[in-house]
């Protein structure tokens, strides 16, 4: 489902931001309009689409944040806002009354709290986030970016002890953004990254906290055993495939997702209906792997791949190396 | 039609005025939410043109269930913030109430907000509007959005009333001249809202037959086909039949023509459509 | 049913510029005695013809110069005159509207004439009052006479004559002309003997206009409403139930009938106002027997007539019938020509009509 970006500004400057370049982009200008949520509220509807998932910059700073979420709530979406947790307490008091307005939000209100570790974070963001999280760690689902290899969780098992947060981690990881310098884990480096991963997950069954991996991790990184204990661990979820979410900008242009978000651009007013979009998209990853199936050349030949079970790996690195190798023309981006 | 029924007297809520108006159709401008259990105790339901509540905005509106079947009209200054309606929504959508808005940028954006929420909403547009963009951008939304909606006055009128409307739909604000005949608390009476407000008054209640009715009537009907007595202007417009301002300035591009024309079409589309089973 | 083109005054308060009465010496008013007379004799038609009605259109002339008593005592006569058939009179009315008050509409209505037919041009000094032709007081007294109309619950057509004035200005008098009624017909002007202050125009002219008013009128005719001749020839195009403008009927033989202010008897008013026809008068003819003359012979032979001669093979002969059988004896001397206004005809709807609704004619109820 598609990813609304309420706004380009933010609270922060965080160094894998895969937004970074829209945000250079529009310099923090532009945000949402209304007739733009209701019309993104109609075509979700007439899709069959259930879910609004806010993003940003920093959704909240949208100045109509809370009357968005009781919009979306009221129109009948589950609403899910990915924030950095740094909000203000005009917000906040905007964010309770949604809560008493709508007796159900905290089933269908939630947060994505991408958390950077406070040994590395500046300490009055560091408090914004655990006063955020203080009073609506019960609808906070923590997640975390990796953008280098010697990456720390402990400070989440921490987190989600203290302010009985959801008992789920979603586990990110940094992408090349298409014709961008930004910082990424390589492709040798995802290795390395796999296995600390793996080297975390007795404590995430120990705790009863479940792993969830955002997209780009291929199958073939994990030996059979440690897909077993993924599988325990995070409570029999866990894909391997593209997300395919598409992103829409507050000026309603979309695209397929951050990394991609250089290429094959259109207004959401484009497309008569939620599923053409969307099917858009979809068919723009598919363009790609014809071209290159994954980020290994063993990928054409996978099993996995084939059955649908593997997405062989992030298309954004499937287009650096297609980028490298100058086989870029056949896809007329 | 009974010659008296085709009149509407817009009285404040005092008994001794709506006696006085019996047998005429009433709209009855209520001084607060209060008054209505009363008003729709005095006057019958066959005289009952509406309630009109005049506020500063739609949070804390409420529309108590025994309220729901009533003609209210509501004339706001604007919505207000949506957190604050929500609680009151099920009520507000539920109704045949009715909540204009003058037609500022945002209260457009909250009719389309409203609108999609089922809440019924109007804009009051008028000579002093100049928000056409806004407005037909809202129009677009209200005549081709296919996801359920309440329809915006007054647009939903002009759809529905288009092939025989010639005077456009400026009733929907009580302000049609021979039409509506605005009442204050003493009974004086003049021919618009407007002229009320400057106390430039035709007659009082104690003499109906001395108002003329017919004649005032006919008067007003006359004045508002004048623009048809030139070759020029508003007289050669092809949106004169919906447009309820007809004030162009010769030599002067109308500021109003290229939206009215854009409703005219939807009008047409909307029909079109619906003949279509679409 | 016969309609019988009843002109009990040729008196106008206007002078409206392509009127061919206004340029008559002119007769005085219908007396009392020969509207008794008018209806004895419509009494006797219809006691003979159980089976039949009559309409009465009032003409001039500007009716309302006759005034409310003249009315009202028209409608006394008629129950007077004809106690047991008067159910079977009908009357209409053609009026500039511009002397319209109560007095008047109550008379009208009750003569039980619940519809008006009249005229308009917005365009100034066609249509106005005295020597200069003042439009602008005419047309604020037409406004309030159809306003009174309709505060009585009335209705009312317009008719608007084209003329060479009319021409730079297809859009803008549709727009304007529809702003005011769904009920309009456009006719060209006819201009006989003469052309009246250069207001004539071509049979071309005529189909031009009318085809520039036609691609406004089509994709929004629902709105519109029934705007004449499109609607007559979209009605006969999709075979649905259309009746033709007596122009183009064929049949003006079999019902049409004139009576002047002094009971004289005519075809219609343009045979009357052009001095074509003379049937005698009313003081000693009855109207059966007018039908029955052998001028009507020539009416109902002029299809015949025409079908092998100049209308031969004419795909558009179910709506044409060769037009106004006036216009022949105005030119020709007899009723065996078609119109002159054919070309319009033939003009319009080749070159506008069917082009644009992508229909073509092959004959009654058989468009493709």
């Amino acid at each position: 489902m598609p990813n609304i970006l309420l706004t380009q500004k933010c609270v922060r400057s965080c160094p894998y931001c895969f937004a970074r370049k829209q945000m250079n982009e529009n310099d923090g200008g532009d945000t949402l309009k209304w007739e733009d949520l209701v019309y993104l509220a109609d075509m979700f509807a007439q899709g069959g689409c259930k879910e609004m998932r806010f993003l940003g910059g920093e959704p909240t700073l949208h100045p109509a944040f809370s009357d968005f979420v009781a919009y979306s709530l009221q129109r009948g979406f589950s609403v899910t806002v990915f924030t950095s947790g740094i909000m203000s307490d005009k917000v906040k008091a905007g964010l309770r009354r949604v809560y008493k307005t709508f007796p159900g939000a905290d089933k269908d209100l939630s947060f994505l709290c991408n958390l950077n570790d406070p040994e590395v974070s500046p300490p009055e963001e560091t408090k914004k986030v655990e006063e955020f999280l203080g009073e609506f760690g019960a609808s906070v689902m923590p997640g975390f970016n990796i953008y280098r290899k010697d990456f720390s969780l402990d400070f989440l098992f921490r987190y989600i002890e203290n302010y009985k947060l959801r008992r789920s981690i979603r586990l990110g990881i940094t992408h090349p953004i298409f014709k961008e310098n930004n910082s990424y884990i390589s492709i040798p480096g995802m290795k390395e990254v796999t296995e600390r991963i793996m080297g975390y997950v007795p404590r995430l069954i120990k705790e009863d906290v479940a792993p969830s991996l955002d997209c780009g991790f291929p199958l073939c990184h994990f030996d059979d055993a440690q897909l077993g204990l993924l599988y325990k661990a995070s409570r029999g979820t866990g894909k391997f495939t593209c997300g395919s979410p598409v992103d829409i900008g507050p000026d309603m242009m979309a695209w397929a997702c951050f990394p991609l978000s250089g290429i094959r651009r259109r207004s959401v007013y484009e497309f008569d209906s939620y599923r053409e979009m969307m099917d858009y998209y979809r068919d723009l990853g598919r363009d790609i792997r014809k071209e290159s199936a994954g980020i290994y050349e063993k990928c054409a030949a996978c099993d996995w791949l084939k059955r649908g079970l593997c997405g062989g790996g992030c298309t954004a690195h499937i287009l650096k190396e297609m980028d490298n190798s100058n086989r870029l023309g056949a896809l007329n981006l | 039609m009974k010659s008296e029924m085709k009149y509407v007297f817009v009285i404040p809520f005092k008994k001794e005025l709506v006696e006085k108006t019996r047998g005429f159709k009433v709209a009855v401008r209520a001084a607060e939410a209060g008054e209505i259990d009363r008003i729709s105790a005095s006057v019958s339901p066959k005289a009952l043109h509406c309630i009109e509540l005049v506020g500063e905005s739609l949070a804390g509106v409420e529309i108590k269930k025994e309220w729901r079947k009533l003609p209210l009209v509501f004339r706001l200054e604007k919505a207000g913030p949506l957190l604050d309606i929500i609680p009151s929504l099920p009520g507000l959508s539920g109704s045949m109430a009715r909540f204009y808005f003058p037609a500022t940028r945002e209260n457009i954006t909250s009719a389309r907000v409203l609108s999609s929420l089922m809440v019924k909403t109007g804009l009051l547009i008028g000579e002093e509007t100049s928000e056409w963009e806004a407005l037909e951008d809202l129009l677009a939304y209200d005549s081709c959005g296919k996801v359920a909606h309440s329809a915006v006055e007054p647009f939903l009128r002009v759809y529905t009333g288009y092939k025989s409307l010639h005077d456009g739909y400026d009733e929907l604000y009580l302000d049609r001249e021979g039409v509506f005949f605005h009442c204050d608390e003493s009974g004086n009476v003049a021919l618009s809202r407007e002229a009320l407000r400057k106390k430039d008054c035709i007659g009082s209640l104690d003499d109906l037959p001395g108002l003329d009715l017919d004649g005032r009537a006919l008067a007003a009907r006359v004045e508002r086909r004048l623009p048809l007595a030139k070759f020029e202007g508003c007289a050669v417009c092809r949106a004169w039949r919906v447009c309820a301002v007809r004030k162009s300035e010769k030599d002067r591009p109308c500021p109003r023509k290229k939206f009215m024309t854009a409703l005219l079409e939807a009008a047409e589309e909307v029909n079109r459509n619906a003949d279509d089973n679409i | 049913m016969p309609t019988i083109i009843f002109k009990a005054t040729e008196r106008c308060n206007a002078n409206c510029a392509y009127c061919d009465v206004v340029h008559k010496k002119l007769a005085p008013d219908m007396s009392m005695e020969t509207l008794r007379a008018v209806f004895n004799r419509v009494n006797d038609y219809l006691s003979e013809k159980p089976e039949e009605q009559i309409t009465l259109t009032w003409h001039g002339g500007e009716v309302l110069l006759l005034g409310a008593e003249y009315l009202r005592a028209a409608a006394r006569l008629q129950d007077e005159c004809c106690p047991a058939t008067k159910k079977r009179v009908h009357h209409s009315i053609q009026s500039n509207l511009t002397l319209l008050n109560q007095e008047l509409v109550d008379a009208l209505l009750a003569l039980g004439i619940r519809n008006v037919g009249t005229s308009y041009d917005p365009l100034d000094h066609v249509r106005g009052f005295g020597g200069g032709r003042d439009s602008d007081s005419y047309n604020k007294l037409f406004l309030k006479g159809v306003s009174l109309l309709e505060e009585n619950g009335m209705g009312w057509g317009l008719i608007y004559v084209v003329t060479k004035r009319s021409l730079p200005y297809p859009a803008e008098l549709f727009f304007h002309l529809t702003n005011m009624t769904r009920t309009l017909m456009i006719n060209p002007v006819l201009v006989h003997g003469g052309n009246q202050d250069g207001l004539g125009i071509t049979p071309e002219e005529y189909a031009d206009f009318l085809g520039e008013m036609f691609k406004l009128w089509w994709p929004s005719r629902e709105r519109y409403g029934m705007v004449r001749p499109f609607s007559e020839y979209h009605g006969y195009y999709s075979d649905s139930d259309a009746s033709l403008i007596c122009t183009r009927s064929g049949n003006c033989g079999h019902n049409h009938m004139y009576i002047g202010p002094q009971g004289q008897l005519s075809h219609c008013s343009s045979a009357a106002d052009w001095g074509l026809i003379d049937y005698g008068n009313i003081g000693d003819t009855g109207i059966g027997e007018v039908f029955g003359r052998q001028k009507r012979k020539d009416w109902l032979d002029r299809s015949e007539v025409l079908m092998k001669g100049d209308c031969k093979d004419c795909r558009f002969w179910d709506i044409c019938h060769g037009g106004c059988p006036m216009d022949s004896l105005a030119i020709h001397g007899d009723l065996s020509h078609k119109t002159n206004w054919c070309e319009s005809t033939r003009l319009f709807l080749t070159r506008y009509f069917e082009p644009i609704t992508g229909l073509r004619y092959e004959g009654r109820g058989r468009a493709l």
